[in-house]
């Protein structure tokens, strides 16, 4: 154990003893815990006839709100989905509402052929609160005295009849759980939807042991069932703390479980979605927007999957999004780009297969080496790199098409090793040179680009001395020694202090909100759609956010919104602009600072500065004092 | 045809059952919710949060080891999942803590709530994580268990708080 794992266990042992609450429970904690809870059954002796209405009314008032049921909603097919619960598998019509209710000894679902909405349906014993045409049956756990033996599976459920909790059967299971079921049948529901619900109720297998993998919602309604190389694996949605959820939920011990809130914004493409990943696969899943028509699955090895577009149900309360899932089978690399087509089918996102590198150049350098300069297909595009073969060196992605003559791509150093400078050049560019601010002079060389899609005739490469400081100028030339452009190349401290110390402060409380969201738009794939809520949480811990007005210590995100882009693929820019400021006599605001910040639809990021108290992207220009234009 | 009863029990008892796993779970609740939050109203609401969902949950128990577990796992989710609002309140509980500290200037103290401090600075998984590690003294598979993710990703979320607060520690010592 070391010193610090020793000072928290002190810590918290400590704090612990201080930390008791009251060990008697509040009346109100209670009436809570028991509005939550199913209630042991109580139902009248019937000799003869196992008639538990009684005892099925009263399982529903403790279980239900008076939700007043929702109109009939359009089925989506007939075929039939089987499902594996934490506590009972069964088969039913595809179209139908499957609520998992969690519970052994609680309710354990609940199937109907309307939304009844995300609880427990109650018709508080009056038939006509069954919609028409409904069918709903609910499975729960209760306490039941038998008489005599208890009965054992299979039993019957009486499925012609007509009323509110008009059908009803208990059974005990092998492992001892006494389970009742009791059904409500419209007088109009059709003989088809009785048939299906006694079907539906006659596959029912139950168990005592979690059959699957367990979450959290109270109330889960399963949005599709499918089958994985580990076994049955379900998509559910629900609600928690006010929000629209999606989840998964696979065999027990599959370890593929997850759930994830939907609904602030609307998707740009897959950003919603994520991946349970393990050894034989993954289940990718999230929500995608509804201009959605289809979905695949393309893994970084180039591997294509079904995915599935399911629509969410209204009970869910989130408009234009849509559930997507699919199960990618076999080893894959970290990533999997879910692809989404429109309804004339073009693409609204993009995918970019991963593969072997493609050489540019090789040479040898007299101090470090042989090096190679080459192309790094990724699945976010295609990245530039330079190594020495002894080691070093690196690639960045991704590559954009080169607009003008010149344009620097990057530069690396290592200790005690040459520096490499690479950039991008069009075919007027003939000579290359590093003006260091030390004085030297280096000459660098030209390679042509051996895929011309990329849009990048040549790549620069200047290989700089260990002993010549990595700080100065590239220049570029053409065949007449004209100029055709110059890029900085700033190695050491790129951003001065401020004048002063409070300023100084501001500026280096703005740069490190800056690098948050570039960091933050980099994971994102270059979006900001879902910059929003606790930006604490998304961005940097160690600032404090706010999207409103300046204030002291804080850095104020301002004016998200997209900054055009193409509208066949999807991908656009984002600008936001973060503002702080000093304090000023009084508590008053003083000075102010800005950072504009615009995400390219490559994702890369680009900052403008300025001393307005901005409000958008617009309006932050003009440079800090002497520094940051 | 077997002949049902159905047992008829009163809504005091299963009350009293509500109320007997209550006393039994809340005390060791409580301490884990407070250092999950590092105050006592909100580990209060906290407990009860959790204890009310899961007794919804899970009823009538045959598994009473269970329950805690359930809890425990129950604390955390919501925990991490409300964290805006406790975000807002920390920053004020944080200066209005650090006044009423500074009266108490023993060396110990100083340095344990120059950690509790910076407990209060990690992310809510990594505080779950150090806290189910290094107070409930479960393994890093537990741990996974507990958040829901998997064993590397539950030591990388305790790796990345250690870090954290020895860069946070070793500044307030500078």
């Amino acid at each position: 154990m070391n010193d610090l794992e020793r000072d928290l266990r002190e810590l918290f042992e400590l704090k612990a003893r201080d930390a008791s609450i009251s060990a008697e429970p509040a009346s109100t904690l209670v009436r809570r815990a028991r509005r939550r809870q199913l209630a042991t059954v109580t139902a009248s002796v019937v000799l003869g006839v196992a008639l538990v209405v009684a005892s099925i009314a009263g399982i529903s008032a403790l279980t239900s709100s008076g939700h007043e049921p929702k109109p009939i909603g359009p089925p989506e097919g007939r075929g039939l989905r089987s499902v594996v619960l934490p506590h009972a598998a069964l088969s039913y019509p595809s179209g139908w509402y499957l609520l998992e209710l969690g519970g052994r000894d609680g309710p354990r679902f609940q199937i109907s052929n309307f939304d009844p909405g995300l609880e427990t349906f109650d018709c508080g014993g009056d038939p006509a609160k069954v919609p028409a045409g409904g069918v709903v049956m609910t499975v729960l756990g209760g306490v039941v005295e038998w008489v005599d033996q208890p009965r054992m599976w299979p039993v019957e459920l009486d499925t012609t009849t007509s009323g509110c909790d008009v059908a009803s059967a208990a059974w005990q299971t092998p492992e001892g759980d006494d389970l009742i079921a009791t059904a409500s049948l419209a007088p109009d529901a059709s003989a088809d939807d009785r048939n299906a619900l006694a079907k539906a109720f006659g596959s029912l297998v139950t168990s005592g042991e979690p059959m699957t993998e367990d979450f959290l919602g109270s109330a889960n309604l399963v949005l599709d069932s499918a089958d994985s190389p580990v076994g049955p694996v379900a998509l559910y949605g629900y609600r928690e703390n006010g929000s629209a959820w999606l989840g998964i939920a696979g065999p027990a011990g599959s370890r593929l479980a997850g759930g994830g809130q939907i609904g602030r914004d609307i998707p740009v493409a897959d950003e919603g979605v994520t991946i349970n990943l393990d050894a034989w696969g993954g289940v990718v899943w999230g929500d995608v927007s509804s201009a959605a028509t289809k979905a695949e699955l393309q893994t970084v090895e180039g591997r294509t999957y079904p995915a599935s577009l399911i629509r969410l149900p209204q009970t869910l309360g989130v408009e234009d999004h849509q559930a997507v899932w699919g199960i990618v089978e076999g080893t894959t690399g970290d990533r999997v780009t879910t692809l989404l087509y429109d309804l004339q089918g073009n693409p609204l996102n993009s995918y970019f297969q991963t593969g072997a590198r493609v050489t540019v150049a090789t040479g040898t350098d007299p101090e470090g080496g042989s090096w190679e300069l080459y192309l790094e297909p990724t699945n976010d595009g295609t990245g530039l790199g330079f190594s020495f073969t002894h080691g070093g060196g690196g690639s960045g992605c991704c590559l954009q098409p080169l607009k003008g003559d010149f344009k620097l791509d990057g530069y690396g150093s290592g200790s005690d090793e040459p520096s490499d400078i690479t950039s991008l050049a069009s075919d007027a560019v003939t000579r290359i040179e590093f003006e260091a601010a030390s004085g030297e002079r280096i000459d660098g060389g030209l390679y042509p680009v051996p895929d011309a899609s990329l849009g990048i005739p040549q790549i620069g490469l200047v290989i700089v001395p260990s002993h010549v400081a990595l700080e100065g100028q590239l220049v570029a030339y053409d065949a007449s020694g004209d100029e055709l452009g110059r890029e900085d190349i700033i190695r050491d401290n790129p951003e001065p202090p401020g004048p002063t110390n409070e300023i100084d402060v501001v500026w280096e409380r703005l740069r490190n909100a800056r690098d948050a969201i570039q960091d933050y738009a980099a994971g994102h794939q270059g979006s900001l759609s879902r910059l929003n809520g606790d930006l604490s949480l998304k961005l940097d811990p160690f600032i404090r956010w706010n999207d409103g007005e300046l204030a002291d210590g804080q850095v104020s995100v301002r004016g998200v919104a997209r900054a055009g882009g193409s509208e066949v693929t999807g991908l656009s820019g984002w600008n936001v602009v973060l503002a702080s400021a000093t304090v000023g006599p009084n508590g008053s605001v003083g000075s102010v600072y800005c950072i504009a910040v615009n995400i390219d639809e490559g994702g890369g990021a680009n900052f403008r500065y300025g001393t307005q108290d901005a409000q958008s992207y617009d309006e932050c220009h003009g440079g800090w004092p002497g520094l940051e234009q | 045809m077997g002949i049902l009863v159905s047992e008829a029990r009163g809504m005091e008892d299963a009350s009293g059952q509500i109320a007997e796993l209550y006393r039994r779970h809340a005390p060791a609740a409580g301490r884990f919710a407070f250092l999950l939050t590092g105050d006592r109203a909100r580990a209060e609401d906290l407990v009860h949060d959790a204890f009310v969902r899961v007794i919804g949950r899970f009823g009538h128990l045959r598994v009473p080891d269970a329950f805690e577990a359930y809890l425990r796992r129950t604390m955390v989710n919501l925990h991490t999942s409300s964290l805006r609002r406790r975000r807002l309140e920390r920053a004020y509980l944080q200066r209005a803590g650090s006044q009423a500290e500074s009266s108490a200037p023993m060396p110990d103290v100083g340095i344990r709530e120059d950690l509790w401090r910076a407990l209060g600075e990690l992310t809510p998984r990594q505080r779950a994580a150090i806290v189910l590690r290094f107070y409930e003294d479960l393994s890093e598979r537990e741990t996974a268990e507990v958040l829901r993710c998997s064993p590397a990703a539950a030591k990388s979320l305790t790796a990345r708080a250690m870090d954290t607060l020895r860069a946070r520690i070793g500044s307030e010592m500078r």
